[in-house]
């Protein structure tokens, strides 16, 4: 611990940086076990300056974190924004606002050491309406029994835990008999099974669970409050598509093939540039959205979100088109393929990027009833219990 | 909006006195009028706010202030369909001038401008094309310490209403930019009718008209390629105002007209026109700000800012506005209906200073392509 043990008055700044000075002296990431330089981490409180003291934090701002991870970086020290980034991002947020305070200790150190979490929300019939989840808990002894089939989870064989969304009273409306869980991935019962995808790779999976039982003191947020706890983890989400969609890549992509073979074709020329002033003209908008919400995400960040989807799509497209007959062929559909950075995989993949995170229609739909005020989608299903209601 | 204090104030003024001197009723009463704008009004909001005067050196009467104020004032009056020589005189005249550094020009126009009693334009050759001075077919021959320009112009805006015209001339291989004082014996100026009914132009004759230089001989080329760049943020900048507006309009359109028993922006067909044209504005303002922020530092991208600029705003004002009109029905398509003046004046704005196709082409040229 000992933030306490510093010399004189200090500026947050300055604090966080000497602390984070003497956890590399203290423990040279070289020649410290990973977990071992995690733990010293978390009780030096520089996992998220921003919580209390005990928590993995010494309650200064947020915006301090970057330091920390800038330095970390630097000296070769592990940083788990990057490498456990749901959840470092989106678990902790929601263990710190929903979860009791045995808990927050439990969870907050295992996040801290190097657990690694995946989100278990989507289902094959809980796609943009998310309240619509079939899986379900039933209570049974100190306990919840729980079967169903989740989708597009990002990282599930690589996660210890899964933060699980769950249908504990089907008679209520379908937002208010959800429960929030944090899964243990290894329980009896959960099978994980790799989604092929568009692509050939499998960048995803699909969770069954089967009569898996997951203990009381595993549910995070009161039984059938979970929709809430959801939106603040997924709210946390949209922040991290957000700074992702900015490092876009197809318009260095582009230029590099147009420049190796376009040679004097003006309508290629003109999309070309056309290009490079769409992906100019979003990052402009982006470093001002950011300027102006100081990190919160707001409408701006739907803005961004089908801006980028579609210069992807068409950056992608022009590179289709650069590489003439070329793009006729692909580099292999084999599913360890992995992802490579060849234009025509990107391509492919790029069709996601209007449908993964909030499709370009529930997008334009934020943007027309939270900015314009128009009138909000109607909602039929919204008062009637989710046993009565048609899926499909 | 995140607009520092002093460009709110300046904006929540000027709004509330186009509310009064350029309401819809004046803007449609000037439709029809020879100038296309009243001279007093015009001047009144000379003296009372100085909105001409925001960019030129105090010396000459000015503010001194820079782009970002005269860019608050450009969407306003885009937002209003002001009727006024404001990219005529304030951003073209004003900004060829004040570039030429040639202290007698500046003292004979800019106070004039920023007092509102000047009306001035540049008769710039070739409209459609590259707005450049070299495509001049006016030609200017000594005339003892002064100059006679002979030639025509074809489409000069605010040609009517202007007191005095600059004018690009060719002269021993160099182009050069001289002051014209239209009158009736050497010059014939002649309306024409124009698509966007909010503005005025007119064809120019010149008959060895007495002229006088500006600036150095030669220097007409980069004198007006500077003057039509700021200018195009100016543009940019009614575009944005203009689109704006046609979102706002568009919007309580679509909360009030009910079809079917619902409001039809309750339809996802038009909410989602609705959501793209705000995500045009928005775009559109971000790539304003940069261009303003690039002419206001004099930073080394200005050329591919400004051009990055025109070509998004124009093609979002456009896109807008004709969304607009598709959006109003039957009425978006009646003469009684405001949304064909500013669909008229956004297919203008795409024209003048450069198409979005030669700015296009200006940036592939600047990234090398």
């Amino acid at each position: 611990m000992g933030a306490g043990l510093l010399p004189g008055p200090m500026s947050p700044e300055e604090r966080v940086e000497a602390l984070t000075h003497r956890l590399l002296a203290d423990h040279p990431p070289a020649a410290t076990d990973r977990a071992r330089f995690l733990a010293a981490q978390y009780d030096a409180g520089l996992t998220w300056v921003h919580h209390p003291v005990g928590h993995g934090g010494i309650g200064v701002e947020r915006d301090l974190q970057r330091r920390v991870f800038e330095l970390l970086t630097s000296a070769g020290a592990p940083n788990l924004q990057v490498e456990s980034r749901l959840a470092y991002s989106m678990g902790a947020p929601s263990v710190v606002a929903w979860g009791t305070a045995e808990q927050r200790e439990r969870y907050l150190r295992a996040i801290a050491t190097g657990e690694r979490w995946c989100q278990l929300f989507s289902e094959p019939g809980a796609g943009s309406d998310l309240a619509a989840i079939d899986t379900r808990a039933v209570r049974e002894n100190g306990g919840w029994r729980v079967t169903g089939q989740k989708v597009w989870t990002s990282m599930a064989t690589s996660s210890q835990r899964g933060m699980l969304l769950a249908r504990t009273d089907p008679a209520q409306p379908k937002h208010r008999g959800l429960t929030y869980f944090v899964l243990d991935l290894t329980a009896p019962g959960v099978e994980i099974r790799p989604l092929r995808q568009i692509t050939g790779e499998a960048e995803f999976s699909e969770v069954y669970l089967t009569d898996v039982w997951i203990p009381d003191a595993d549910r995070l947020g009161p039984v059938d409050a979970g929709w809430k706890v959801a939106m603040s983890t997924l709210m946390n989400e949209r922040d991290m598509f957000g700074t992702k969609a900015t490092e876009s890549g197809p318009v260095e992509l582009a230029l590099a093939l147009y420049r190796e073979r376009a040679g004097d074709d003006p309508a290629l020329r003109s999309r070309m540039a056309r290009l490079w002033l769409r992906g100019h003209v979003l990052r402009l908008y982006a470093a001002r959205a950011a300027r102006r919400a100081g990190g919160a995400p707001g409408p701006e960040s739907s803005v961004s979100k089908v801006g980028f989807a579609e210069l992807n799509k068409a950056g992608y497209e022009l590179c289709l088109d650069l590489l003439g007959d070329e793009a006729l062929l692909y580099d292999t559909y084999e599913p360890s393929g992995g992802a490579s950075r060849d234009p025509r995989r990107l391509f492919l993949r790029s069709r996601a990027n209007s449908i993964e995170g909030g499709t370009t229609e529930i997008m334009r739909n934020i943007l027309a009833e939270r900015v314009l005020g128009l009138p909000a989608e109607p909602r039929v299903d919204k008062d009637l219990p989710y046993s009565s209601l048609r899926r499909g | 909006m995140d607009e520092p204090a002093e460009l709110r104030d300046l904006r929540s003024t000027l709004r509330r006195m186009l509310a009064k001197s350029a309401p819809e009723s004046v803007v449609r009463q000037h439709l029809e009028s020879a100038d296309g704008f009243d001279r007093a009004t015009w001047q009144r909001l000379a003296t009372e706010i100085g909105v001409h005067g925001l960019a030129i050196a105090e010396e000459y009467g000015g503010a001194g202030c820079g782009l970002r104020e005269l860019v608050v004032v450009g969407e306003e009056f885009g937002r209003t369909l002001c009727p006024g020589p404001f990219l005529s005189t304030v951003l073209l005249s004003a900004t060829l001038v004040a570039r030429s550094e040639d202290r007698i020009a500046m003292r004979a126009v800019l106070p004039g401008i920023a007092d509102g009693t000047l009306v001035c334009t540049v008769a710039l050759p070739g409209h459609g094309s590259g707005w450049d001075a070299a495509e001049t077919t006016v030609t200017a021959a000594p005339d003892g310490e002064a100059w006679r320009l002979t030639g025509t112009i074809p489409h000069v805006l605010d040609g009517l209403a202007a007191d005095l015209l600059l004018v690009p001339a060719r002269h021993d291989d160099l182009v050069s930019v001289f002051t014209v004082t239209p009158d009736a014996r050497s010059t014939s100026v002649e309306p024409v009718l124009a698509m966007d009914q909010t503005r005025r132009f007119a064809r120019v004759g010149l008959a060895s008209a007495p002229a006088t230089l500006v600036g150095r001989p030669g220097a007409a080329h980069e004198l007006v390629a500077e003057a039509t760049t700021i200018a195009a943020v100016g543009l940019a900048a009614d575009q944005v105002g203009g689109a704006r507006r046609m979102l706002e309009v568009t919007t309580e359109y679509a909360l009030t007209r009910y079809q079917f028993g619902r409001p039809i922006g309750s339809f996802q067909a038009v909410k989602h026109a609705l959501a793209d044209m705000l995500i045009g504005t928005e775009l559109a303002r971000a790539a304003l700000d940069d261009a303003v922020r690039a002419v206001d530092e004099g930073a080394p991208d200005l050329a591919t800012a400004v051009s990055a600029a025109k070509v998004v705003c124009s093609e979002t004002y456009y896109d807008v506005a004709a969304a607009a009109i598709q959006l109003h029905g039957g009425l978006g398509f009646t003469w009684e209906h405001g949304a064909h003046l500013y669909f008229k004046r956004a297919t203008a704005d795409r024209i003048l200073l450069g198409s979005p196709a030669h700015h296009t082409e200006r940036l592939a040229a600047a990234l090398g392509l």
